[in-house]
């Protein structure tokens, strides 16, 4: 494993598609000290940015699912996995160091967004903007980690499993994007208000009429909401928003991205050990 | 004799298309084994399975002493190198990049040997170009020092010169000849170009619809496809009695023909027969190449 790690780190250092990656990171993140400075210049608020440095939610499938085709789809394209396998290395093994990689691939384009967020919105508005509870702080970190894993382990799969490099990168594109509508229309049905909230208007001048609390048809009730509770939870692009949002507060979904990584790794190994190479 | 590779009633289907068919082979070390057979006789599939790039369905092979079955049969694909199809590289790296990303899946303790396998595949001087930007002939060379890296004893190749100009051919046969010659590798050569394969090849394996046809040396071979007059007679053991008294080489192929491997005066021949009592037929010169001998040997197959 720690020869296929070592190969993988030197190619990685290589590839352009992870530099293209790093620097799109960091220029989001820039872009958002940036915009948030340009704020306080208008309206002389200081913002607070600690929420802000997991901002790269809703990018997250979208980014790993890019990164994953190309990269590991030159395994394929370029026939090298075939290398991997006559040197006498198990298909575990290098189903486990592509994964492996692509967690670190991906965590090192996260950082250079918050690197590079932390370090301008330091530069421009001070360190004290980046302010938060610790609790919070190590919570969404935890969170932002297992949440990587999680898509790194679905991508690899669909990467590793599908040998035609177009096809898996278009396929794990695809499906991040699935994930993340599917996360944002839960999101937002949860969010519907439970009534709409009453209201007074004047027909004619000083003679005010209020109106009744509405229920809203769209809020979900019952075992429905519950069902939508935990799709909110163990969704990827459902947890990709909340962690944009700050709004991991609670363990379930840390626990169900572990799920989802175990459960997409171990299917993934199981069906790579059956998969006939050409 | 001692194998590199033995292969017993292999098979591999694909649904229900058999593309192995209880295949038997016997590659011993040292050789040259060219695997002769038509597109689609099974060859690359044969190739596949014992690089552990597919599983057999049926059958078992074993390489190096180790059944494919057996759990550390790894470590026995860690003595072999292969080019199975097109050569595996990374096209966005340079020649030198490729094989340091070779020894480092191999875990070689350092860069050693790099200029050498370089210099072997005669891409000493291409510096900085990426392989993307090199000819076929240049990455099938990459693609053999690359198998190469680990200094493997058995190197399996498919279809080494499929695509290569006459040059390119020139260089990998050059290549393998002098890999076998002087470091006792035992290769595995795929192809359908016979011709090619007639210059490196010390056993050969002809193969047709996922079956193993014929194995044979090439001293075999080259006694089956040896210049000959084919006699048929009324009499083959008059016909043997007058041969050993002319002191003629020959092979008795039924019990009315017989092959006769010499400049024969037929009409002394046929005179000698006459005193035994015994008619010649025909008489009939043949000349079959390594073509022909495939061509009769698959032919042959079909109508069984």
């Amino acid at each position: 494993m720690n020869r296929l790690l070592s190969a993988g780190v030197v190619r990685l250092k290589k590839e352009k598609i992870f530099w293209i990656g790093i620097v799109f990171m960091a220029l989001f993140g820039s872009f958002l000290a940036f915009s948030a400075y340009s704020d306080y210049q208008i309206y002389e608020l200081k913002p607070s940015l600690g929420r802000t440095l997991f901002a790269y939610g809703p990018l997250l499938g979208i980014l790993i699912s890019t990164f994953s085709g190309l990269f590991l789809g030159i395994e394929y394209s370029d026939g090298t996995i075939r290398n991997k396998l006559i040197a006498g290395h198990r298909r575990s093994t290098v189903y486990l160091s592509n994964l492996l990689l692509n967690i670190a691939a991906s965590i090192l384009m996260i950082l250079s967004f918050q690197l590079a967020l932390f370090l301008l919105g330091t530069l421009l508005l001070g360190v004290e903007v980046f302010s938060v509870e610790t609790g919070f702080l190590l919570f969404h970190l935890a969170g932002g980690f297992l949440l990587t894993a999680a898509y790194c382990a679905v991508f690899t799969f669909i990467s590793m499993l599908i040998q035609k490099r177009a096809s898996s990168s278009v396929t794990a594109i695809l499906v991040s994007l699935i994930l993340l509508f599917a996360g944002a229309m839960v999101s937002s049905r949860l969010a519907e208000p439970e009534y709409y909230s009453n209201y007074s208007f004047t027909m004619n001048p000083g003679d005010v009429e209020e109106t009744n609390r509405e229920p809203n048809p769209l809020y979900l009730r019952g075992t429905k909401r519950e069902i939508y509770k935990f799709l909110l939870d163990f969704l990827p692009g459902a947890q990709s928003i909340c962690l944009s949002e700050g709004g991991l507060e609670h363990w379930p979904p840390l626990v169900y991205s572990l799920i989802i990584t175990v459960s997409f790794s171990c299917g993934g190994i199981l069906f790579f050990k059956r998969k006939n190479l050409n | 004799m001692e194998y590199v590779l033995t292969a017993d009633s292999l098979t591999k289907k694909y649904r229900q298309f058999k593309a192995l068919d209880h295949l038997s082979l016997h590659i011993p070390k040292g050789a040259i084994y060219g695997m002769v057979g038509k597109n689609g006789a099974g060859k690359t599939t044969l190739i596949r399975v014992i690089c552990g790039l597919q599983d057999a369905t049926e059958g078992e092979y074993i390489l190096y002493g180790k059944k494919n079955t057996d759990k550390d049969i790894h470590k026995s694909r860690r003595r072999m190198g292969a080019v199975v199809e097109t050569p595996s590289i990374y096209l966005g790296m340079t020649a030198e990049e490729n094989l340091k990303e070779q020894y480092r899946i191999l875990g070689m303790p350092s860069f050693e040997g790099i200029k050498e396998l370089l210099e072997l595949a005669g891409l000493e001087d291409t510096g900085k170009k990426k392989a993307k930007h090199f000819s076929l002939g240049m990455r099938q060379r990459l693609g053999i020092a690359i198998a190469l890296c680990g200094q493997p004893d058995f190197l399996v190749l498919d279809e080494p010169v499929n695509g290569l100009d006459p040059q390119g051919i020139i260089e990998i046969r050059e290549l393998i000849l002098k890999l076998n010659r002087e470091q006792n590798i035992t290769f595995l050569i795929s192809s359908h170009i016979l011709d090619e394969l007639s210059r490196l090849a010390t056993h050969y394996g002809f193969v047709d619809g996922g079956r193993m046809v014929k194995e044979l040396s090439a001293k075999e071979l080259e006694e089956a496809c040896r210049k000959c007059v084919r006699v048929e007679v009324s009499d083959v053991k008059a016909l043997s009695r007058v041969l050993d008294q002319m002191g003629l080489d020959y092979n008795v192929v039924s019990h009315t023909q017989a092959d006769i491997f010499a400049r024969v005066n037929l009409t002394e021949l046929i005179h000698a027969l006459d005193h035994e009592n015994c008619q010649v037929l025909t008489a009939s010169e043949r000349d079959e190449s390594l073509e022909g001998y495939f061509i009769s040997l698959i032919g042959g197959a079909n109508h069984e």
